[in-house]
């Protein structure tokens, strides 16, 4: 398959199930509550070493928050409930807490709940106040500028981590370009994050190392430079390759975002030094979730 | 299988009537001169339901409707668990004691210890509410304990007294003695408070758009702020079917009182 000249491999993206919950962080500006988010999703990109895979899902209006103040909408993943609640204690608590002005509310609806500001309370020192509205619960906790509002549960959900699309070009100013307009284009899909720094991961690995103490190493087969020392799976005219990594809710956000990004980056087509477009998997026996790009495409009318 | 509608045969004034019963759930179960001959304590006597009111099965199942109701109907929706209960006209007192879920609208005015004990669901009202709202029975521990109720009107004297949780709205004046010994929850009051607000009130939050006079002296004046957390607290008023409109979020916060828990609040627009 092509499009616009880019030949699509016929190959999908694998993918496992992770626990994901979803923060609504707001601020007196949306400056602030967007470096509240910023900070928060700080080192964590992947979930092996950083305890979650974090991001910005995209910015909220005023309207769309539950205290009326423009807000951003972070996603964040992880293995268990409770390491989402490790991860969740550790960064608002250092991140949103700590950053002038903000509240930090619950972004998801379920069964499901883990402590938000049920720890962060005692912060307060005995001053902390609780309120309930309804179904929520909140926690107003004195801090230098005023009050920290904050949720005392948040809803965790089933999600999904390591959907995923890799970008070959000519050259790694055209990877670049290419890989920076999927990501512009899926950040405004909902319900996924896109984890590593600027969406983009240059770094691509494989299971397992010569050295016994690595669990992954560098996707040797996909590195431009040692493709005369290993089993390459690069044309000869690839010099770059970029990946973009998905973490979502669903398979249908992530199945939208793939379709976005991957059309996003073959806009400009082979002229703009775009030259294929693969997936990541391990054979389909370690992920349940599949996504065939050929599919994606088929179904999106390409 | 649909809901029912009673309207009330007797006029104004009588003897009070035990209305607990006249729940969606309680007489939904039953039918024909089961429902008829309930039997209901009217006075030192007891009465058919069939009696006292005109029965007709109209509408949504689990939604009550009571016609030309008046104020000797007293502990309506006492206990109720679900469904709704929609009144045209005045009831007695002890409307929606120990409400667990469900709600409960009114168009007139309630008498005195509406939402005693009360866990949970809405109560709106549409008129004035007599003394000791929310407030504890004596012997009791708490008053009202979670769910929400809205005040169209005016509030009697001692509300909230010995409240621990949930949300009173009150578009109109409330009474002296506002939120005395109140252990936790949220007294919203849209027009004046009466003296000895908060007096003994250990947590909980007193939300004024004024006062008559100074707040107590066991209270400390602790400066305006903006309280963005008032935002959410808009948000749920108008959900409530409260009127008042986005509250001024900007108050001074006087903390007390200092003859308790001191953990309390009245914050004064």
């Amino acid at each position: 398959m092509e499009l616009n000249g880019v030949h699509i491999e016929d190959t999908f993206a694998e993918a496992f199930p992770m626990a994901g919950t979803r923060l609504i962080i707001t601020a007196e500006t949306a400056a602030w509550a967007m470096t509240a988010a910023t900070t928060m999703t700080g080192f964590a990109t992947s979930v092996i070493a950083c305890g979650c895979e974090a991001g910005i899902e995209g910015p909220l209006e005023p309207t769309e928050t539950p205290d009326g103040r423009p807000g951003v909408a972070v996603l964040l993943f992880s293995f268990s409930n409770d390491m989402i609640k490790q991860q969740l204690t550790n960064r608002v608590g250092q991140c949103v807490l700590t950053c002038p002005t903000t509240a930090c509310f619950s972004g998801l609806d379920g069964e499901t709940r883990v402590p938000l500001g049920d720890g962060m309370r005692y912060f307060g020192d005995g001053f902390q106040i609780a309120k309930q509205l309804a179904t929520r619960r909140f926690w107003r906790v004195p801090v230098m500028d005023g009050e920290f509002v904050i949720e005392d549960q948040v809803g965790v959900a089933p999600g999904i981590g390591g959907g995923n699309f890799l970008i070959m070009a000519t050259d790694r100013s055209a990877a670049l370009a290419a890989a920076e307009a999927a990501i512009k284009a899926m950040r405004g899909v909902a319900g996924v994050i896109m984890p590593f720094p600027g969406g983009i991961v240059r770094s691509g690995s494989k299971v397992g190392s010569k050295y016994k103490a690595l669990p992954a190493s560098t996707n040797d087969a996909y590195c431009p430079t040692i493709r005369g020392q290993t089993k390459t799976a690069l044309p000869p005219e690839v010099e770059a390759v970029l990946e973009i990594v998905i973490d979502g809710f669903s398979e249908a956000a992530i199945d939208e975002a793939t379709i976005v990004g991957i059309k996003a980056a073959c806009a400009g087509g082979r002229a703009a030094g775009v030259v294929g477009i693969t997936a990541g998997n391990y054979g389909g026996k370690l992920g349940p979730y599949h996504f065939h790009l050929h599919k994606l495409l088929r179904e999106a009318g390409q | 299988m649909s809901g029912l509608e009673l309207t009330w045969k007797g006029g104004a004034g009588g003897p009070p009537l035990d209305a607990s019963a006249l729940q969606p759930a309680i007489l939904e179960k039953l039918t024909g001169s089961h429902l008829s001959g309930l039997l209901l304590q009217h006075g030192n006597r007891r009465v058919k339901l069939g009696d006292l009111f005109a029965i007709q099965a109209k509408g949504e199942a689990g939604i009550l409707v009571i016609k030309a109701a008046t104020d000797c109907f007293d502990g309506l929706g006492k206990g109720m668990s679900g469904g709704a209960i929609r009144v045209e006209g005045d009831v007695g007192d002890f409307l929606a004691q120990d409400l667990v879920d469900g709600s409960i609208e009114v168009s007139g005015s309630a008498g005195r210890y509406l939402a005693t004990g009360m866990l949970g669901g809405r109560v709106r009202l549409g008129g004035d509410a007599g003394d000791f709202l929310g407030a504890a029975l004596p012997g009791s521990r708490f008053g009202m304990q979670g769910g929400a109720v809205s005040i169209g009107g005016s509030i009697g004297r001692r509300a909230g007294d010995r409240m621990r949780r949930g949300l009173v709205a009150v578009d109109g004046d409330a009474d002296t003695y506002l939120g005395a010994r109140m252990i936790g929850g949220t007294f919203v009051v849209g027009g004046k408070a009466g003296r000895h607000a908060g007096l003994s009130m250990r947590r909980g939050t007193l939300v004024l758009a004024s006062l008559a006079g100074e707040p107590l002296a066991t209270f400390s004046d602790g400066g305006a702020h903006d309280l963005p957390w008032l935002h959410l607290l808009t948000a749920e008023l108008a959900g409530i079917g409260s009127r008042q409109a986005a509250l001024a979020l900007r108050r001074t916060r006087f903390t007390g009182c200092a003859a308790a828990d001191g953990k309390g609040e009245i914050l004064l627009a």
